[in-house]
């Protein structure tokens, strides 16, 4: 990290609020490439470019770039602190390129994979649990945007503070292990969220025994085919209701 | 129009701005049913869709159901279809109309690809670049309220036709949606590690559910 480089450079908080839309282009171009580059227009503007100098900054940063959305603002601000203290474009390119698999992969992992499904099933659980509508709307919305919001500025802030040298960071903050955390934490609430189901929802019916059993069936079913058995259940609920409806008497 | 309005928005959070998760089935769904005068009734659906989509990932720019519009139809044809018949009505319109909205981000995102496309090749410019992203996001949000006005129309049209034909209680109602829900739940464990990984932690949460359920 160099001192020549305040880590809070004019135009920050204007990309910050931009990174909320980051993927507002998203396109199969360039992927999140020209969210990119419209998040690094303050900074731009902020080091005084403007006109053609101003544009031929900004088309530097419309190459292909992807990332998880969450985790754009750690190539952001590293960016951004490599331009600031002059860093040659080519090297820059180098970096984004080298960095976004580990920002997507991670982001992927940690957010849709673990925390989302797990800030989830903890709302499920309050709404079997019949506290009123708003109280698992608004534990999800609270506790699942704290660690949003905090892991973008997190990533945001690093790296602003260690340009391309952000990636030692990451390592570092062994987000992985933050991943596994909520992965347990997940298991936990899906086993209770199932064993509420298969006692109070589907034994509640007089056939009770065979339902629960189907229920089961159908849990071994998701568990051993994962993502492949997803749309064809989704269909066959469909289906079933559909039948059952186009059949039944007026 | 209100509910057009709160489709297109929800469909902003999923993707274009934000990503606050208030497009997630349960939040939509009882905001929908807030907005519609009956939050329980919207809450229930929601959660209910919500199972359906609880183990989808949309890693690397995927095509996945889109839930935010559809959760607005869901509630709302619940609501217009009343009783038993709306919790599976609504399930099923929900489910339509999510797959429908996923399959129109495709063509969105192919067509922002394109006015890229010709800025890139033309004169490209600062101002250029922020007038094509802020109406791919305008974009976005037209696309989520017709995919909602679509779905509201056609879902209220069928739920006021095929209501009455329901046959099935409540209980046998929701046995058949959970069990179908129960493989979503299923591949969820296995998305959080899997079996091996996770048996311990999931087999002392299924102990705790079902002696919750008792109590």
């Amino acid at each position: 990290m160099t001192d020549l480089e305040p880590t809070r450079p004019p135009g920050w908080m204007s990309s910050l609020l931009r990174q909320f839309m980051i993927q507002g282009s998203w396109n199969y171009r360039s992927m999140l490439g020209s969210g990119f580059a419209f998040c690094m227009i303050p900074f731009l503007r902020k080091r005084g470019l403007s006109g053609d100098e101003l544009d031929d900054a900004v088309r530097s940063h419309m190459d292909t770039f992807n990332s998880h959305p969450y985790l754009a603002g750690v190539a952001l601000g590293a960016v951004a602190r490599m331009e600031g203290s002059g860093t040659e474009t080519e090297t820059i390119e180098r970096f984004k390129r080298a960095i976004q698999g580990s920002l997507g992969g991670l982001g992927d992992l940690l957010i849709w994979g673990a925390w989302r499904p797990a800030t989830i099933l903890l709302a499920l659980v309050l709404a079997w649990a019949g506290t009123p509508p708003w109280v698992p709307v608004c534990v999800f919305l609270v506790v699942y945007n704290g660690g949003h919001l905090a892991l973008r500025w997190w990533g945001y802030s690093r790296g602003l503070q260690y340009g391309k040298d952000v990636g030692v960071q990451l390592r570092m903050a062994h987000l992985s292990r933050l991943a596994e955390r909520a992965f347990s934490g997940g298991a936990l609430l899906l086993g209770i969220l199932l064993g509420v189901y298969l006692v109070s929802r589907l034994a509640a019916e007089d056939a009770g025994g065979l339902w629960s059993f189907a229920g089961i069936a159908t849990f071994g079913l998701g568990l051993r085919f994962g993502h492949r058995a997803l749309r064809g259940t989704t269909l066959i609920v469909a289906l079933v209701i559909t039948l059952l409806t186009a059949l039944g008497n007026a | 129009m209100s509910l057009a309005l709160l489709g297109g928005l929800l469909a902003l959070d999923a993707t274009s701005v934000g990503q606050f998760m208030v497009s997630r089935p349960l939040i939509a769904g009882t905001l929908t049913g807030w907005w519609l005068g009956d939050p329980a009734l919207g809450l229930e659906i929601g959660a209910i869709l919500e199972l359906f989509h609880l183990a989808g990932v949309p890693a690397g720019g995927s095509r996945v159901p889109e839930s935010g519009p559809a959760s607005v139809v869901a509630v709302s044809v619940a609501m217009h279809a009343g009783g038993v018949a709306g919790l599976a009505l609504g399930l099923v319109a929900g489910l339509a109309v999510s797959e429908i909205g996923g399959m129109t981000v495709g063509p969105h995102r192919h067509m922002v690809a394109r006015f890229l496309g010709r800025i890139e090749a033309g004169s490209m410019t600062a101002r250029k670049l922020t007038v094509v992203h802020l109406s791919s996001v305008l974009l976005d949000f037209v696309r989520g309220a017709v995919v909602t006005v679509v779905g509201l129309s056609v879902g209220g049209w069928l739920s006021g036709v095929f209501a009455s034909r329901w046959p099935l209680p409540y209980e046998t109602t929701v046995a058949l949606i959970l069990v179908g829900a129960c493989a979503h739940l299923g591949a969820l464990l296995r998305g959080f590690g899997g079996w091996k990984s996770r048996r311990a932690i999931f087999l002392v949460g299924l102990v705790a559910g079902i002696v919750g359920a008792y109590l």
